[in-house]
């Protein structure tokens, strides 16, 4: 909690300061270059993009779930050895395991710790119909969810380079022809700056998956 | 990282970070006071290096125990005590590695894209604690901080091993599937980055260029605004010649892009793409002066 504060402080605070130098010299300009990636970072932060993070968090699941089986090759061990790992999900094993402990059926235990999450019961539901027999079952879907990601992963990556790099090219032309004097060509790099931070953080985590 | 680590992280200065608020700077000293100067390259630099000191994205690690060794460990147990067959791959191995050079080990150490190697998991570790009599079962359950699936790995094997070396064996199999299936997948993954790396670098080269060509017509730009840069007041002579005010915040985006965005992808080397951004960008700038101030 308190480095991501501290992260939040050492970022905010000199943006604030610059924002703060820059409104005094040019108000309008100023308030709409800076206010308008601030949005669009706030309203990704809160939409939290449900299909990426669906995504995501399906295949991190499938893959946890693979892996155990094949070595252990029982839901019950699985489960036991998914709780001690460090995952996002850890949380959800750890309810499973207590639920096969007071002797509900592993499959159905597992079905019900992710029961509030609409993404993963829907697709455990399917997979442990009894069809869980093998280890190759889990890796089948595992694999075809991760494609998926995969190309997610390729068509963000595109649209964020060229974004990335045509975009400074069209703001460059507006702020010149919107008559912005030219120290303040400088809020164009804020506004690469206040873009990057938001999009590192969100393509990593996607990145990451598969590594 | 502890919270202290991290803020330093942020708060060093980034030598690019440096050149670019130095650019600001000496924009910025003939419109404002000196303390206007000082807090705003200040705050530009933090910006900056929070950018700039942000983790590039790499390949990530290797798997701490290799997949060649699970197999031939899974072949060599149905015939030997786990120990044994342990000690022996370990031997092959080695006596192999010996042969290709001896850059790759069987704990993913060594290699230089792997990154690192939990501390306390060594081969010298395991293999002092087989020799002192200890049982395989009992010194794998002994690793920890193993990191992703790979964290699986010790425990399981261990109550295999104390099940039965035939399950033991069938289970590593497996366990290489689902290792072979992850490969497949990566390199996927890395044909397609490979493939958006080189379209980023087209593509930031392009956008430098542009910039360049936007910053020397900015006469043209601002004579829409009716500013004092136009065209007409000035005479063609001097509004396009070498405008240090447009040309340093200009670069700056230009290299800014090139540097960053290049954390997000593995194949691109930031420093070197940014300065040939910047060499491009110089290289276009002066070519127009000296060609289109030749026929002015």
């Amino acid at each position: 909690m308190m480095k991501k504060y501290l992260k939040a402080l050492a970022i905010v605070a000199p943006t604030l300061s610059l924002i703060l130098f820059m409104l005094i010299r040019n108000i309008t300009i100023s308030t709409i270059i800076i206010g308008a990636p601030l949005l669009s970072i706030f309203y990704l932060k809160r939409a939290r993009n449900p299909s990426v993070r669906t995504l995501l968090l399906v295949t991190h699941v499938m893959e946890l779930l693979a892996a155990a089986y094949a070595l252990s090759g029982s839901l019950k061990q699985s489960i036991s050895q998914l709780c001690r790992i460090e995952s996002p999900v850890s949380g959800q094993f750890r309810s499973a395991l207590l639920r096969i402990r007071s002797g509900v059926d592993p499959a159905e235990s597992l079905k019900a710790a992710f029961q509030g999450n609409p993404w993963c019961s829907e697709w455990l539901e399917s997979l442990l119909k009894g069809s869980v027999s093998d280890a190759q079952d889990l890796f089948s879907a595992w694999s075809a969810k991760a494609e998926e990601v995969i190309l997610k992963v390729d068509d963000l990556l595109s649209f964020v380079i060229v974004f990335s790099t045509i975009l400074p090219v069209i703001f460059l032309i507006i702020l010149m022809v919107s008559g912005v004097e030219p120290p303040l060509i400088y809020l164009l790099v804020v506004f690469q700056l206040a873009l990057f931070q938001g999009v590192y953080h969100w393509i990593k985590g996607l990145l990451s998956l598969l590594y | 990282m502890d919270k202290r680590s991290t803020l330093l992280t942020l708060l060093r200065p980034h030598p690019l970070g440096i050149v670019l608020a130095a650019g600001l700077v000496l924009t910025l000293q003939e419109h404002c006071e000196f303390v206007e100067v000082l807090a705003a390259g200040t705050a530009y630099l933090l910006l900056l290096n929070s950018a700039f000191n942000l983790d590039k994205f790499s390949l990530g690690e290797r798997e701490v125990l290799t997949t060649s060794f699970l197999l031939s460990f899974a072949k060599t147990l149905g015939r030997t005590s786990p120990e044994a067959a342990f000690l022996r791959v370990l031997g092959a191995e080695k006596r192999l590695e010996t042969g290709l050079g001896g850059s790759k080990s069987v704990f993913g150490s060594g290699s230089r894209n792997c990154s690192k190697v939990p501390s306390g998991y060594t081969v010298a570790e395991v293999l002092r604690q087989i020799r002192d009599g200890v049982p395989l079962t009992v010194s794998l359950k002994r690793i920890r901080g193993l990191r992703g699936t790979d964290a699986l790995l010790p425990d399981l094997l261990s109550d295999l091993l104390s099940f039965s070396s035939e399950e033991t064996s069938k289970r590593i199999c497996n366990y290489v599937k689902y290792r072979q299936e992850k490969e497949r997948l990566k390199s996927s993954l890395s044909l397609k980055l490979a493939v958006v790396s080189l379209r980023f670098k087209v593509l930031t080269l392009i956008c430098s260029s542009s910039m360049a060509v936007i910053a020397f017509a900015s006469p043209i730009f601002y004579s829409m605004a009716g500013l004092r840069w136009t065209v007409i007041p000035l005479g063609y002579q001097t509004a396009f010649s070498f405008n240090a005010e447009i040309f340093l915040p200009s670069l700056s985006a230009a290299v800014f892009s090139a540097y960053a965005y290049s954390k997000l992808l593995p194949d691109v080397s930031g420093l070197r793409l940014s300065i040939a951004s910047a060499s491009l960008f110089f290289a276009t700038e002066v070519a127009l002066l000296l060609v289109i101030g030749w026929h002015i």
